[in-house]
Protein backbone atom coordinates (compact mmCIF):
# COMPACT_ATOMS: atom_id res chain seq x y z
CA UNK A 1 0.00 0.00 0.00
CA UNK A 2 2.68 2.46 1.23
CA UNK A 3 4.35 1.84 -2.52
CA UNK A 4 1.81 2.05 -4.37
CA UNK A 5 1.24 5.63 -2.83
CA UNK A 6 4.49 6.21 -3.33
CA UNK A 7 4.79 5.63 -7.05
CA UNK A 8 1.42 7.54 -7.56
CA UNK A 9 3.20 10.64 -5.73
CA UNK A 10 5.95 10.46 -8.02
CA UNK A 11 3.89 9.84 -11.00
CA UNK A 12 1.67 12.85 -9.93
CA UNK A 13 5.48 14.61 -9.53
CA UNK A 14 6.56 13.55 -13.09
CA UNK A 15 3.10 14.99 -14.94
CA UNK A 16 3.65 18.23 -13.09
CA UNK A 17 7.54 18.22 -14.41
CA UNK A 18 6.15 17.36 -17.57
CA UNK A 19 2.77 19.54 -18.23
CA UNK A 20 4.65 22.92 -16.52
CA UNK A 21 7.45 22.39 -18.57
CA UNK A 22 5.83 21.96 -21.97
CA UNK A 23 4.62 25.52 -22.18
CA UNK A 24 7.88 27.14 -21.63
CA UNK A 25 9.56 24.79 -24.33
CA UNK A 26 6.98 25.78 -27.00
CA UNK A 27 7.48 29.64 -26.32
CA UNK A 28 11.14 28.64 -26.12
CA UNK A 29 10.70 27.28 -29.50
CA UNK A 30 8.91 30.28 -30.57
CA UNK A 31 10.96 33.02 -29.55
CA UNK A 32 14.35 31.91 -30.82
CA UNK A 33 16.51 35.30 -31.82
CA UNK A 34 14.60 35.65 -35.11
CA UNK A 35 14.92 38.98 -36.25
CA UNK A 36 17.67 40.55 -37.45
CA UNK A 37 17.45 44.61 -37.44
CA UNK A 38 18.09 46.38 -40.10
CA UNK A 39 17.44 49.82 -39.54
CA UNK A 40 15.44 52.62 -37.46
CA UNK A 41 12.07 53.95 -38.91
CA UNK A 42 12.55 57.78 -40.13
CA UNK A 43 9.05 57.97 -41.56
CA UNK A 44 6.41 55.73 -42.73
CA UNK A 45 4.14 56.33 -46.04
CA UNK A 46 0.81 54.17 -46.58
CA UNK A 47 -0.43 53.77 -50.22
CA UNK A 48 -3.83 52.64 -51.56
CA UNK A 49 -2.95 50.13 -54.03
CA UNK A 50 -6.20 49.99 -57.28
CA UNK A 51 -5.54 46.55 -58.24
CA UNK A 52 -7.26 44.13 -61.00
CA UNK A 53 -6.68 40.84 -59.95
CA UNK A 54 -8.52 39.22 -62.96
CA UNK A 55 -7.09 40.71 -66.25
CA UNK A 56 -10.38 39.66 -68.11
CA UNK A 57 -12.42 41.29 -65.63
CA UNK A 58 -12.49 45.30 -65.28
CA UNK A 59 -15.09 45.10 -62.49
CA UNK A 60 -13.02 43.02 -59.91
CA UNK A 61 -10.57 45.83 -59.53
CA UNK A 62 -10.13 45.88 -55.42
CA UNK A 63 -8.09 47.65 -53.17
CA UNK A 64 -5.50 46.91 -50.38
CA UNK A 65 -3.03 49.69 -48.65
CA UNK A 66 0.90 49.36 -48.50
CA UNK A 67 3.08 50.56 -46.29
CA UNK A 68 6.76 51.94 -46.65
CA UNK A 69 8.66 52.35 -44.12
CA UNK A 70 12.28 54.53 -44.41
CA UNK A 71 15.49 54.42 -42.44
CA UNK A 72 18.28 56.21 -42.70
CA UNK A 73 20.12 53.63 -45.11
CA UNK A 74 17.56 51.02 -45.89
CA UNK A 75 13.51 50.75 -46.39
CA UNK A 76 10.87 48.33 -46.51
CA UNK A 77 7.68 47.85 -48.23
CA UNK A 78 4.61 45.68 -47.76
CA UNK A 79 0.86 44.91 -47.89
CA UNK A 80 -0.09 46.53 -44.48
CA UNK A 81 -2.57 43.59 -44.01
CA UNK A 82 0.10 41.21 -44.57
CA UNK A 83 2.44 43.07 -42.04
CA UNK A 84 -1.00 42.36 -39.14
CA UNK A 85 -1.54 39.32 -40.06
CA UNK A 86 2.01 38.51 -39.16
CA UNK A 87 1.93 40.46 -35.82
CA UNK A 88 -1.52 38.91 -34.92
CA UNK A 89 0.60 35.27 -35.37
CA UNK A 90 3.46 36.89 -33.28
CA UNK A 91 1.13 38.42 -30.81
CA UNK A 92 -1.15 34.96 -30.46
CA UNK A 93 2.22 32.65 -29.86
CA UNK A 94 3.27 34.99 -27.21
CA UNK A 95 -0.19 35.05 -25.78
CA UNK A 96 -0.63 31.62 -26.29
CA UNK A 97 -4.52 32.69 -26.99
CA UNK A 98 -5.07 30.42 -29.89
CA UNK A 99 -9.30 30.61 -29.36
CA UNK A 100 -9.13 34.50 -29.59
CA UNK A 101 -7.61 34.27 -32.88
CA UNK A 102 -9.56 31.73 -34.03
CA UNK A 103 -12.62 33.15 -33.44
CA UNK A 104 -11.48 36.35 -35.02
CA UNK A 105 -10.32 34.64 -37.70
CA UNK A 106 -14.02 33.17 -38.40
CA UNK A 107 -15.42 36.76 -37.95
CA UNK A 108 -13.33 38.24 -40.44
CA UNK A 109 -11.40 39.97 -37.79
CA UNK A 110 -7.94 38.99 -38.93
CA UNK A 111 -6.61 41.23 -42.06
CA UNK A 112 -6.61 38.91 -45.04
CA UNK A 113 -4.26 39.93 -47.90
CA UNK A 114 -3.48 39.21 -51.68
CA UNK A 115 0.35 40.41 -51.22
CA UNK A 116 2.64 38.23 -49.17
CA UNK A 117 5.83 40.00 -50.60
CA UNK A 118 8.53 41.52 -48.18
CA UNK A 119 10.61 44.15 -49.72
CA UNK A 120 14.01 45.33 -48.48
CA UNK A 121 15.22 48.03 -50.24
CA UNK A 122 19.07 49.12 -50.27
CA UNK A 123 19.57 45.48 -48.25
CA UNK A 124 22.14 44.55 -48.89
CA UNK A 125 24.03 47.69 -50.16
CA UNK A 126 22.56 48.44 -53.77
CA UNK A 127 20.15 45.41 -53.82
CA UNK A 128 16.55 44.61 -52.81
CA UNK A 129 15.91 41.18 -51.01
CA UNK A 130 12.32 40.13 -51.23
CA UNK A 131 11.18 37.49 -49.44
CA UNK A 132 7.69 36.08 -50.51
CA UNK A 133 5.95 32.85 -49.29
CA UNK A 134 3.97 30.15 -51.36
CA UNK A 135 1.97 27.83 -49.09
CA UNK A 136 4.22 27.27 -46.10
CA UNK A 137 7.39 27.84 -47.63
CA UNK A 138 9.16 31.37 -47.15
CA UNK A 139 11.62 31.87 -50.07
CA UNK A 140 14.32 34.91 -50.31
CA UNK A 141 15.82 36.34 -53.58
CA UNK A 142 17.83 39.51 -54.57
CA UNK A 143 18.24 41.75 -57.12
CA UNK A 144 19.98 45.07 -57.58
CA UNK A 145 18.22 48.30 -57.06
CA UNK A 146 19.35 50.16 -60.22
CA UNK A 147 17.14 47.02 -62.34
CA UNK A 148 14.45 49.80 -62.57
CA UNK A 149 16.18 52.14 -65.52
CA UNK A 150 14.09 55.00 -65.38
CA UNK A 151 13.61 57.64 -68.06
CA UNK A 152 12.88 60.67 -66.71
CA UNK A 153 10.39 63.15 -68.87
CA UNK A 154 10.16 66.79 -68.48
CA UNK A 155 6.30 66.49 -68.36
CA UNK A 156 5.35 67.94 -64.50
CA UNK A 157 2.36 68.09 -62.60
CA UNK A 158 0.19 68.48 -59.30
CA UNK A 159 -0.68 65.30 -56.97
CA UNK A 160 -1.56 65.54 -52.93
CA UNK A 161 -0.36 69.31 -53.46
CA UNK A 162 3.17 68.21 -54.82
CA UNK A 163 4.62 68.98 -58.14
CA UNK A 164 5.61 65.73 -59.20
CA UNK A 165 7.50 64.69 -62.39
CA UNK A 166 7.46 62.01 -64.93
CA UNK A 167 9.12 59.31 -64.98
CA UNK A 168 9.01 55.20 -66.80
CA UNK A 169 10.11 52.26 -66.85
CA UNK A 170 9.58 48.56 -67.88
CA UNK A 171 9.32 46.09 -65.05
CA UNK A 172 8.18 42.47 -64.37
CA UNK A 173 6.19 42.60 -67.61
CA UNK A 174 4.44 46.06 -67.47
CA UNK A 175 4.85 49.26 -68.52
CA UNK A 176 5.36 51.51 -65.64
CA UNK A 177 4.66 55.73 -65.06
CA UNK A 178 5.65 57.02 -61.75
CA UNK A 179 5.34 60.94 -60.65
CA UNK A 180 7.60 61.81 -58.04
CA UNK A 181 8.23 64.63 -55.88
CA UNK A 182 11.63 65.83 -55.80
CA UNK A 183 10.77 68.45 -53.39
CA UNK A 184 10.79 65.29 -50.92
CA UNK A 185 14.25 64.01 -51.52
CA UNK A 186 13.59 60.42 -50.75
CA UNK A 187 14.42 58.34 -53.25
CA UNK A 188 11.87 55.78 -52.56
CA UNK A 189 8.70 53.83 -53.26
CA UNK A 190 6.47 51.79 -52.84
CA UNK A 191 7.14 47.81 -53.70
CA UNK A 192 10.11 47.75 -55.40
CA UNK A 193 9.37 50.71 -57.42
CA UNK A 194 12.64 53.20 -55.80
CA UNK A 195 15.29 55.08 -57.68
CA UNK A 196 13.64 58.06 -58.97
CA UNK A 197 15.27 61.74 -57.24
CA UNK A 198 12.20 62.13 -55.28
CA UNK A 199 9.35 60.47 -53.11
CA UNK A 200 7.37 58.41 -55.54
CA UNK A 201 3.67 59.85 -54.97
CA UNK A 202 1.59 57.71 -57.81
CA UNK A 203 3.05 54.79 -59.89
CA UNK A 204 0.52 52.89 -62.30
CA UNK A 205 0.75 50.40 -65.18
CA UNK A 206 -0.16 51.24 -68.64
CA UNK A 207 -2.87 49.00 -68.86
CA UNK A 208 -3.96 50.40 -65.01
CA UNK A 209 -3.79 46.97 -63.78
CA UNK A 210 -2.03 48.33 -60.61
CA UNK A 211 -2.12 51.66 -59.35
CA UNK A 212 -0.38 52.78 -56.28
CA UNK A 213 -1.00 56.30 -54.68
CA UNK A 214 -0.13 57.97 -51.73
CA UNK A 215 -2.61 58.66 -48.96
CA UNK A 216 -0.22 59.62 -46.06
CA UNK A 217 3.29 59.98 -44.48
CA UNK A 218 3.74 60.29 -40.73
CA UNK A 219 6.37 59.90 -38.29
CA UNK A 220 6.99 56.46 -37.08
CA UNK A 221 4.45 56.16 -34.11
CA UNK A 222 4.15 51.91 -34.05
CA UNK A 223 6.62 50.79 -35.97
CA UNK A 224 10.21 51.80 -34.89
CA UNK A 225 12.46 49.59 -36.70
CA UNK A 226 12.81 47.64 -40.04
CA UNK A 227 13.38 43.97 -39.17
CA UNK A 228 14.40 41.12 -41.28
CA UNK A 229 13.87 37.04 -40.16
CA UNK A 230 15.80 34.95 -42.49
CA UNK A 231 15.26 31.86 -39.99
CA UNK A 232 13.74 29.19 -42.29
CA UNK A 233 13.67 31.50 -45.57
CA UNK A 234 14.78 29.21 -48.48
CA UNK A 235 17.21 31.09 -50.62
CA UNK A 236 16.52 30.92 -54.57
CA UNK A 237 16.91 32.83 -57.90
CA UNK A 238 14.38 34.83 -58.91
CA UNK A 239 13.20 33.10 -61.60
CA UNK A 240 12.96 29.89 -59.94
CA UNK A 241 10.77 31.59 -57.56
CA UNK A 242 8.59 32.65 -60.46
CA UNK A 243 8.34 28.94 -62.06
CA UNK A 244 7.32 28.12 -58.15
CA UNK A 245 4.61 31.23 -58.47
CA UNK A 246 3.62 29.17 -61.50
CA UNK A 247 3.33 25.94 -60.68
CA UNK A 248 0.96 27.23 -57.13
CA UNK A 249 -0.84 29.21 -59.65
CA UNK A 250 -1.65 25.47 -61.76
CA UNK A 251 -2.77 23.35 -58.93
CA UNK A 252 -3.26 25.74 -55.69
CA UNK A 253 -4.92 23.18 -53.92
CA UNK A 254 -1.98 20.42 -54.53
CA UNK A 255 1.14 22.27 -54.01
CA UNK A 256 -0.72 23.74 -50.58
CA UNK A 257 -1.36 20.67 -49.18
CA UNK A 258 2.17 19.29 -50.33
CA UNK A 259 3.50 22.47 -48.42
CA UNK A 260 2.20 21.64 -45.52
CA UNK A 261 2.72 17.90 -45.70
CA UNK A 262 7.20 19.17 -46.14
CA UNK A 263 6.70 21.65 -42.82
CA UNK A 264 4.94 18.44 -40.64
CA UNK A 265 1.80 19.52 -40.38
CA UNK A 266 -1.95 18.73 -41.82
CA UNK A 267 -4.53 19.74 -43.59
CA UNK A 268 -8.48 19.07 -43.66
CA UNK A 269 -11.36 20.44 -44.55
CA UNK A 270 -14.86 19.11 -43.39
CA UNK A 271 -15.91 19.36 -47.33
CA UNK A 272 -13.00 19.03 -49.74
CA UNK A 273 -14.82 19.10 -52.76
CA UNK A 274 -15.99 22.63 -51.70
CA UNK A 275 -12.78 23.77 -50.39
CA UNK A 276 -10.98 22.74 -53.74
CA UNK A 277 -14.16 24.17 -56.14
CA UNK A 278 -13.48 27.61 -54.01
CA UNK A 279 -9.80 27.96 -54.67
CA UNK A 280 -9.78 26.52 -58.35
CA UNK A 281 -12.19 29.23 -58.76
CA UNK A 282 -9.92 31.96 -57.01
CA UNK A 283 -7.00 30.82 -59.01
CA UNK A 284 -9.24 31.22 -62.29
CA UNK A 285 -9.98 34.92 -61.21
CA UNK A 286 -6.63 35.72 -59.69
CA UNK A 287 -4.87 35.12 -62.61
CA UNK A 288 -3.18 39.04 -63.24
CA UNK A 289 0.43 39.41 -60.38
CA UNK A 290 1.88 42.69 -60.01
CA UNK A 291 5.01 40.92 -61.30
CA UNK A 292 4.10 39.13 -64.34
CA UNK A 293 7.19 37.28 -65.19
CA UNK A 294 11.12 37.29 -63.89
CA UNK A 295 12.64 39.63 -66.48
CA UNK B 1 15.48 0.64 -7.31
CA UNK B 2 12.61 -1.36 -8.50
CA UNK B 3 10.13 1.37 -7.60
CA UNK B 4 11.73 3.47 -9.37
CA UNK B 5 11.68 1.39 -12.20
CA UNK B 6 8.34 0.79 -11.54
CA UNK B 7 7.23 4.18 -11.48
CA UNK B 8 8.85 5.06 -14.63
CA UNK B 9 6.84 1.92 -16.19
CA UNK B 10 3.75 2.95 -15.39
CA UNK B 11 4.49 7.27 -16.11
CA UNK B 12 5.55 6.07 -19.79
CA UNK B 13 2.64 3.40 -20.54
CA UNK B 14 0.34 6.79 -19.47
CA UNK B 15 2.02 8.98 -21.63
CA UNK B 16 1.38 6.47 -24.01
CA UNK B 17 -2.19 5.69 -23.24
CA UNK B 18 -2.97 9.56 -23.10
CA UNK B 19 -1.06 10.72 -26.01
CA UNK B 20 -4.36 13.10 -26.67
CA UNK B 21 -5.92 15.35 -24.52
CA UNK B 22 -8.87 17.12 -25.79
CA UNK B 23 -9.23 20.72 -24.39
CA UNK B 24 -11.44 23.18 -24.89
CA UNK B 25 -13.05 24.66 -28.18
CA UNK B 26 -11.04 22.64 -30.88
CA UNK B 27 -7.38 23.23 -29.15
CA UNK B 28 -6.30 19.50 -28.95
CA UNK B 29 -3.04 18.43 -27.42
CA UNK B 30 -0.91 15.95 -28.68
CA UNK B 31 1.59 14.85 -25.82
CA UNK B 32 4.13 13.92 -29.15
CA UNK B 33 4.24 17.86 -29.63
CA UNK B 34 1.53 17.98 -32.58
CA UNK B 35 -1.19 20.23 -31.75
CA UNK B 36 -4.79 19.94 -33.72
CA UNK B 37 -6.88 22.90 -33.82
CA UNK B 38 -10.60 22.81 -35.19
CA UNK B 39 -11.78 26.36 -36.59
CA UNK B 40 -13.62 27.37 -39.69
CA UNK B 41 -12.71 30.01 -42.53
CA UNK B 42 -13.64 33.34 -42.45
CA UNK B 43 -15.96 32.48 -45.06
CA UNK B 44 -17.39 29.43 -43.39
CA UNK B 45 -15.29 26.72 -44.46
CA UNK B 46 -14.73 23.45 -41.28
CA UNK B 47 -10.92 22.30 -41.31
CA UNK B 48 -8.71 21.23 -38.72
CA UNK B 49 -4.92 21.94 -38.72
CA UNK B 50 -2.59 19.93 -37.04
CA UNK B 51 1.26 21.07 -36.63
CA UNK B 52 3.87 20.69 -33.76
CA UNK B 53 4.41 24.87 -33.26
CA UNK B 54 1.69 27.30 -32.27
CA UNK B 55 3.07 29.83 -35.16
CA UNK B 56 3.09 26.91 -37.81
CA UNK B 57 -0.55 26.26 -36.82
CA UNK B 58 -1.20 30.12 -37.29
CA UNK B 59 0.58 30.03 -40.52
CA UNK B 60 -1.23 27.10 -41.87
CA UNK B 61 -4.86 28.88 -40.64
CA UNK B 62 -3.60 32.88 -42.23
CA UNK B 63 -2.51 31.24 -45.78
CA UNK B 64 -5.77 28.66 -45.81
CA UNK B 65 -8.13 31.50 -45.02
CA UNK B 66 -6.36 33.78 -47.80
CA UNK B 67 -6.27 31.29 -50.70
CA UNK B 68 -9.83 29.28 -49.53
CA UNK B 69 -12.12 32.30 -49.52
CA UNK B 70 -13.34 34.27 -52.34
Amino acid sequence: MKLIRTILKDLAFLFFVLLTSMPVYSNAQNHRGTKKTLDSVKLMCFYDLLFQPDSTDANSKITEEFLLLIGNNTAYSESTNSYLSRQSISETVASGNIEGFLSDLALGRIPRTRFNTQIYINYPIEKITVIDRIGMDLYSYTQNQNELNWIIHPEKREIKGYTVQKATTTYGGRNWTAWFAPEIPLNFGPHVFQGLPGLIIKVLDTKNHYEFSLRMITNPEIIESIDINTQNVISICKSGFFELRDRLKDNPHGVLMQSIQSSGGSFQFDDETSAQQTINENARRRNNPLELRAD
Amino acid sequence: MRKKILTLGLFVILLLGLAKITTVRGVELDLSGITCIRFTTSCGHPAVACGSSTEQLLNMVIIMNNYYCP
